[in-house]
């Protein structure tokens, strides 16, 4: 495995290398421009033709989002998991459908959930699992789930709990009908 | 007379959210022509919980309860992918007789899985009593489930360390008496379903994969094994102590609906023999580390990408850990992703209405892990 | 909202019969449960062993038919998510009255573990009212048949008055379930 490093090292600009806690797998991150031939080399030279996964990371600190992707050599029985930092501010990249077909569905889960837009992927922009969503993109770390969740669907522990639904739900409505 | 292009022929047909053998809500919207499929579209969110946003708010430990719930009907895996995520990031040493356990509690899951499947591809296929046999069977492995950690569907047993607690006394015995039962039963199984004529008729040669699929779009499980490819991850990348256990991958070589079931047929004989091996080897000695304060245990930076075989395929769990007490990203590699979107693209065009449902349990799509 | 044809736009009529028919009507009713198979949440994974041959829930009269126009009983088996409760209601007022609804699990009382996610209803029972709760998570088979014969009781007393309810409070249920969905028409994959 760290000769495969190295070969990928002569070829390509490795910004950081990282041994896994396992032995077979390995973490290197590359540039942003050079990813789509990182993956390439790995496919068609080194057997890496198994995709298992592309996630997404936010780094709200550093102002970057991390894409990973996470790759499985069924020859060499390794796991490699290359990554790139691209910008909070302008969250784009170029899609690797070309290379591997399965990665439309993943990057479009990360177009809804975080906001990344892919170019080249025609059915990103497709609903994956929100309907009708207008606040920003749900995953991000500024996106306060909880206080979205007390507002829109009501707290947990609020008073509409602790008494009968269906008697204020009445009053409501003799209310309305008074009105 | 009036002449009708192609797309005048074409009928858009909605199925779903609901269909009985999927374990959970998706919707396809197909396209027919006459009755043979042109074209699939499939839609999901109908059980989007957003966990992994969840599990960001959470304490390491508190995410146990969360996680066995994003696949129902297969808990053990994801709680054991999770909980050996934490024990690489944090350097905890597992017990020996954990290990043996934890191997126990998954194969008894995959078990019933496989069970729960025969009731659902049967029950799609109107043999309607092979659900009463096999749901009804699948009770006794989840009343062993239920002695062994307190709860049929949901078992929060494996833990970072190890497991909850020993087995109790006796639970050896009543494992392999479940197990000679189910063994004596399988041979009614197969006389009712897997050599019965319709069963055959309807699955041969339907939903034909093209073995180069499998690589490119990165099929596994039953379904890639189905077309000759040797690919399990108990073997590839053992895990817990799959390396000690003695086994062969089992492949068929059909490339169709019947090939998966019957891979998932010998499958269960393979458990079946998995949980005799291990309750023979199984050595005694602790079954838990005590771990550092939970509410206050911090994992240190790192990332770490851990995967297990379950029924449908290769898991996976992709953590990574920030210093923190909780941890700042886990994304779970649904099985069925590519089986439902990119495979089911490709085997429709051409396939009749009614084998359409047929394939879908046939690969055994499972929404919940899709969209988490 | 009035250009929707696949959801109520107004409150339909409602018929009344004398007492002793109505008392009648609530024992008959309560002898023939039909349960409509669209499982919500997790709580579906328990459906099949109580319908099928362990539990066997058609001695009581429940059993399951596919579609909501034949159905006296829609069970919300777990957490609702938003995309799931459009459907829901969709399925709920295509059900014929009367008709009961039974919520499966924590989730269905106070939106239980799922409190905080931005997903799924907290509280059910402000979209669509709720006859029987059957707590935990999961209930186990037993216990739903227990909230069936909870259920039937209720019904035979006549106190199974949810769809009442609803038809009488339909103005005010509407309103709370447009806070949440916004957009009302259906996607044509799916009504």
């Amino acid at each position: 495995m760290e000769d495969l490093i190295k070969r990928i090292e002569s070829i390509f600009k490795v910004l950081k290398k990282e041994r896994g806690k396992r032995d077979n797998l390995w973490i290197i991150e590359v540039e942003k421009d050079s990813l789509h031939a990182v993956l390439s080399y790995l496919k068609d030279n080194e057997s890496f033709k198994h995709l298992a996964l592309v996630s997404c990371v936010d780094w709200i600190e550093n102002n970057k989002f991390q894409l990973s992707y996470i790759l499985w050599s069924y020859q060499k029985r390794q796991n490699l998991i290359v990554k790139i930092f691209i910008d909070r501010d302008k969250p784009e990249f170029k899609t690797v459908l070309n290379l591997f077909p399965q990665a439309e569905i993943y990057e479009r889960e990360i177009r809804e959930l975080y906001g990344v837009s892919f170019e080249g992927n025609p059915t990103q922009n497709e609903d994956f699992v929100l309907e009708d969503w207008e606040e920003m993109p749900p995953m991000r770390r500024d996106f306060d789930t909880l206080k979205y969740s007390q507002e829109k669907y009501g707290d947990r522990d609020s008073e509409v709990q602790k008494t009968n639904i269906r008697k204020i739900i009445s009053d409501f409505t003799d209310e309305w009908r008074r009105k | 007379m009036k002449k009708f292009s192609k797309k005048d022929r074409e009928v858009k047909l909605f199925v779903g959210p609901q269909h009985p053998g999927v374990t959970g809500n998706m919707s396809f919207e197909i396209t027919l022509e006459g009755d043979i499929l042109t074209s699939v579209k499939t839609h999901v969110g109908y059980l989007h919980r957003a966990f992994e946003k969840l599990m960001e708010r959470r304490l390491f430990i508190q995410n146990f309860p969360l996680v066995c719930r994003i696949c129902v009907p297969e808990s053990d895996t994801n709680e054991e992918n999770y909980a050996r995520a934490l024990e690489e990031l944090s350097g905890i040493e597992v017990p020996e007789r954990a290990k043996w356990i934890r191997t126990l509690v998954l194969e008894l899951s995959r078990l019933q899985m496989f069970m729960r499947w025969i009731g659902g591809i049967a029950g799609t296929m109107g043999l309607s009593t092979a659900p009463q046999w096999s749901v009804g069977d699948r009770d006794y492995i989840l009343d062993l489930f239920e002695e062994l950690t307190g709860g049929r569907i949901y078992h929060i047993y494996i833990l970072p360390g190890g497991v909850r607690r020993d087995l109790p006394e006796g639970f050896e015995e009543r494992v392999l008496k479940v197990m000679d039962y189910l063994e004596k039963k399988l041979p009614d199984y197969d006389d009712l379903i897997f050599e019965n004529a319709v069963f055959k008729k309807r699955l041969k040669g339907i939903a034909k994969i093209d073995p180069s699929w499998v690589e490119e779009i990165g099929v596994t499980g039953p379904v890639a094994r189905a077309c000759g490819f040797p690919f399990d991850v108990r073997k590839e990348q053992p895990y817990e102590v799959y390396d000690k256990l003695d086994f062969e991958i089992i492949t068929e070589n059909g490339c169709d609906l019947y090939s998966m079931a019957m891979v998932r047929r010998r499958e269960i004989d393979l458990s079946i023999n998995l949980i005799r091996q291990i309750i023979e080897k199984m050595p005694k000695g602790d079954v838990w580390t005590p771990l550092p304060n939970v509410l206050y245990w911090k994992i240190p930076a790192g990332e770490t990408y851990v995967k297990s075989e379950a029924t449908r395929g290769e898991f996976g769990y992709y953590v990574v850990t920030d210093g923190s007490d909780k941890p700042r990203r886990v994304h779970v590699r649904g099985v069925s992703t590519p089986h439902a979107y990119t495979l089911l693209e490709r085997l429709v065009p051409g396939m009749n209405i009614s084998d359409f449902s047929v394939a879908i349990v046939g690969l055994q799509t499972c929404p919940p892990e899709i969209e988490r | 909202m009035k250009d929707n044809k696949y959801f109520l736009d107004d409150k339909p009529d409602k018929i009344s019969y004398s007492e002793v028919w109505q008392k009648f009507f609530n024992w008959a009713r309560a002898k023939s449960l039909w349960v409509v198979a669209y499982g919500t949440g997790c709580g579906s994974i328990e459906i099949p062993p109580m319908v099928t041959s362990r539990f066997d829930a058609e001695r009581f009269g429940v059993s399951t038919v596919g579609t909501p126009r034949q159905a006296d009983v829609l069970i919300i088996s777990g957490y609702l998510a938003v995309k799931t409760l459009k459907r829901v209601i969709r399925v709920y007022e295509q059900m014929q009255s009367p008709k009961y609804v039974v919520g499966l699990g924590a989730c269905t009382v106070n939106g239980g573990m799922y409190y905080d996610s931005y997903n799924t209803v907290n509280l059910v029972e402000l979209y669509i009212p709720i006859d029987v709760y059957v707590a935990g998570c999961m209930p186990r088979p037993e216990a739903i048949l227990a909230g069936f014969a909870q259920l039937m009781k209720k019904i035979k007393e006549g106190r199974a008055d949810g769809w009442k309810h609803y038809l009488d409070n339909f103005e005010q249920y509407r309103k709370n379930q447009e806070k949440i969905i916004k957009n009302w028409k259906i996607p044509n994959y799916n009504w």
